[in-house]
């Protein structure tokens, strides 16, 4: 009898832009809708071991998606984005989980995200606080520049080397075999997605004079950071709680730039009371 | 500044199948400027030939230097300071190469490098 992961994956067609993208995702559980996204430079499936928890899955329908260009997400075929290095803007990347949650029939989905996913759940709760009930930032911060660097699209650089620093930004403490699948699914992004992908972290994404117009009245935000990550430290996404009334901030020990995928167990013990707030939340509300 | 073993280190990168991997095809003199101290690694074909004591100021095609105490917190791995890459970017380290390109494109290998220092100083 074959062994089964419990979820599944599918495509759905969203058009952005008036461009047509089929954006690949993964769901599993029943519930209360989780938009699950993934760091720059990765895919959904950071998200695999988080999917596969039945505690979770019997609470909340658990969506994890491949961004456009990311994963199984292939490029749209309506555009020659060949002729064009690749850039992630703020403007599309918000459009994508708003346009997923409207094309996929989700009614005030919860939005969890880590890195470039951390930065967007705060942009979502200050744009869109009429989509979402609640946002979960992992390693969100109001502005991290730096980062949008030639040298993460070199010709005489390989992948192996964003491989290489995505496993420094991990916890030493994290399973090894967890890290290392961490690290492996950076080596298959598409050569110019992590630089591009840096554009909106280090670039369009900036918080610092509009975060404290995120009205949580409307939508829930919490913000969870690992305490080894030096990308985005837990220092910057305290700051950035403090400039949101009403949000409310968490160091994980133990857990670095990737905590889903890099020690889910550790991870699940922070979310847990997290998610269990946002479904309080929501049985009140009903 | 703790002590580290830097024949044991040789030994260990040399048999280390990560670091192989990694340096394949490398050539290079790297030197590691430990605060006052300075070591220079020859590698030739992706084996390190040579660790040696060297001055601070010695030939070499990419130098990595900090002080004794930024040292100290990245061979300890304490929180922020378990990569060589993040230290730098906080301009805890300095990295010095004519070719900085050759230095990003051979980082796994220094990463893994500064990893068996780590393992070997504390042993």
């Amino acid at each position: 009898m074959a062994r089964f992961d419990r979820a599944t994956g599918r495509y759905v067609y969203v058009t952005i832009d008036g461009v047509e993208h089929r954006v690949y995702f993964e769901e599993h559980g029943t519930g209360i809708p989780l938009l699950l996204q993934h760091t720059a430079g990765g895919d959904g499936r950071q998200w695999r071991h988080v999917l596969e928890d039945p505690a979770l899955a019997g609470q909340f329908r658990m969506i994890a998606y491949d961004l456009p260009y990311h994963g199984k997400s292939v490029p749209p075929t309506g555009v020659e984005w060949w002729r064009h290095e690749y850039r992630l803007t703020k403007d599309f990347l918000m459009q994508v989980p708003v346009t997923l949650a409207r094309e996929l029939g989700l009614e005030r989905p919860v939005f969890m995200g880590s890195s470039i996913g951390g930065h967007l759940a705060v942009d979502l709760a200050l744009h869109h606080a009429d989509v979402f009930r609640a946002v979960i930032g992992l390693e969100a911060a109001a502005y991290t520049p730096g980062g949008y660097l030639d040298l993460w699209y070199h010709p005489r650089i390989s992948n192996d080397f964003k491989a290489s620093v995505m496993f420094g930004l991990m916890s030493p403490t994290s399973p090894e075999p967890l890290r290392r699948e961490t690290a492996w699914i950076y080596s298959q992004g598409a050569p110019p997605v992590f630089k591009g992908d840096l554009y909106y972290f280090s670039v369009d994404h900036d918080l610092r004079a509009t975060a404290r117009d995120i009205d949580t009245s409307r939508v829930a935000v919490y913000l969870l950071t690992g305490e080894y990550d030096w990308a985005a430290t837990p220092a910057m996404s305290r700051e950035l709680a403090e400039k949101i009334p009403g949000a409310s901030y968490r160091t994980m020990e133990g857990l670095g730039h990737f905590p889903m995928s890099e020690d889910p167990a550790r991870f699940l013990d922070y979310v847990r009371p997290v998610l269990q707030e946002v479904r309080a939340g929501a049985a009140g509300a009903s | 500044m703790r002590q580290i073993p830097w024949p044991r280190v040789m030994e260990r990168a040399n048999g280390d199948g990560e670091f192989r991997i990694a340096a394949r095809f490398w050539r290079t003199v790297l030197r590691f400027d430990l605060g006052p101290e300075s070591v220079r690694f020859m590698v030739d074909d992706g084996v390190i030939r040579t660790i040696a004591p060297s001055g601070p100021g010695a030939d070499c095609t990419v130098s990595v230097a900090g002080s004794p105490e930024s040292w100290e917190r990245l061979l300890a791995a304490v929180p922020l300071w378990q990569d060589l890459l993040g230290a730098v970017l906080r301009a805890d380290f300095v990295v010095t190469a004519a070719d900085p390109e050759a230095f990003y494109a051979y980082y796994p290998a220094v990463r893994r490098l500064v990893d068996l220092v780590r393992e070997e100083s504390r042993s």
